[in-house]
């Protein structure tokens, strides 16, 4: 599987296309972007396998930037892919229940 | 004269080609990558601003960046001076504004005291009023100086 060192460059020249293609509305491109890379921060701090998903994550966005322009994802939909992410990762798991007679300490 | 959103292909451009070239060195990338996530919030939080003299200086530093990279390696001006210089106009700009807010708390002080008498003397303006509208300009001072909020800021200084 990749990782997420191998898939940023594609993820940067994306953004620096996006960026190409928006004559006007840069600022508005760069803001979606900013969004996903603090979210993609905030996976790097999250616990196990929050990373793993990620690079999933990532790999759909990109490989949809190869189908029909009807298809592909928006850096909307992976800043909120990711944020779920993270979210998930960082929900406190639930404690296993206590056997008959185990004390809870 | 360029804008910033003139600028930003070519940023875009260097992002994607820095991430490149340290695709093997995790820890420089990932550098790179908190430094650039840094310059694109402070471009955004620069362009929020709306003050032409501000976002004037953020191109001027941003002409120098792309530049640098047209030179030789030695010359290169990195991503984090790029973050720094940033926020040093942003950090620069948000100090003249604090001094301006401060500087109009006298006026603001003058107000009240003016209403205080119109409610006192002719019932021209009721105690209710004063007091929630005040309270709230207060509470807005408050938090102007705590979180340093760009748009609440221009906003209760053209407003004073």
């Amino acid at each position: 599987m990749k990782k997420l060192n191998d898939l940023l460059p594609e993820l940067g020249r994306i953004l620096a296309h996006d960026l190409e293609r928006f004559e006007i509305t840069r600022t508005g491109i760069l803001i979606d972007y900013a969004r996903v890379f603090d979210k993609l921060l905030d996976v790097l701090m999250a616990p196990y396998p929050a990373e793993e998903k990620a690079v999933k994550v990532i790999e759909e966005f990109i490989s949809s930037r190869q189908k029909p322009y009807g298809e592909w994802r928006s850096p909307d939909w992976l800043a909120y892919s990711l944020k779920q992410i993270v979210e998930e990762a960082r929900k406190p798991k639930a404690k296993k229940p206590l056997a008959e007679g185990e004390l809870p300490f | 004269m360029k804008n910033i959103n003139d600028l930003l292909s070519e940023l875009g451009r260097i992002f994607a080609y820095d991430l490149e070239r340290f695709r093997d060195l995790w820890l420089t990338q990932f550098d790179a990558f908190v430094d650039y996530t840094m310059v694109f919030e402070k471009l955004i939080y620069i362009v929020g601003m709306g003050n032409p003299e501000v976002e004037k200086k953020a191109v001027g530093i941003l002409e120098e960046f792309i530049t640098s990279r047209l030179k030789s390696y030695e010359e290169w001006k990195s991503s984090a001076w790029l973050a720094h210089e940033l926020g040093r106009v942003i950090s620069e700009e948000l100090s003249r504004t604090h001094a301006k807010l401060q500087g109009l708390i006298p006026q603001l002080v003058r107000k009240i005291r003016e209403d205080l008498c119109c409610m006192d003397l002719l019932a021209f303006l009721s105690f209710d009023e004063i007091v929630s509208d005040y309270s709230r300009i207060i509470g807005d001072i408050v938090e102007i100086f705590s979180y340093s909020k760009t748009k609440k800021f221009s906003r209760s200084v053209c407003f004073y």
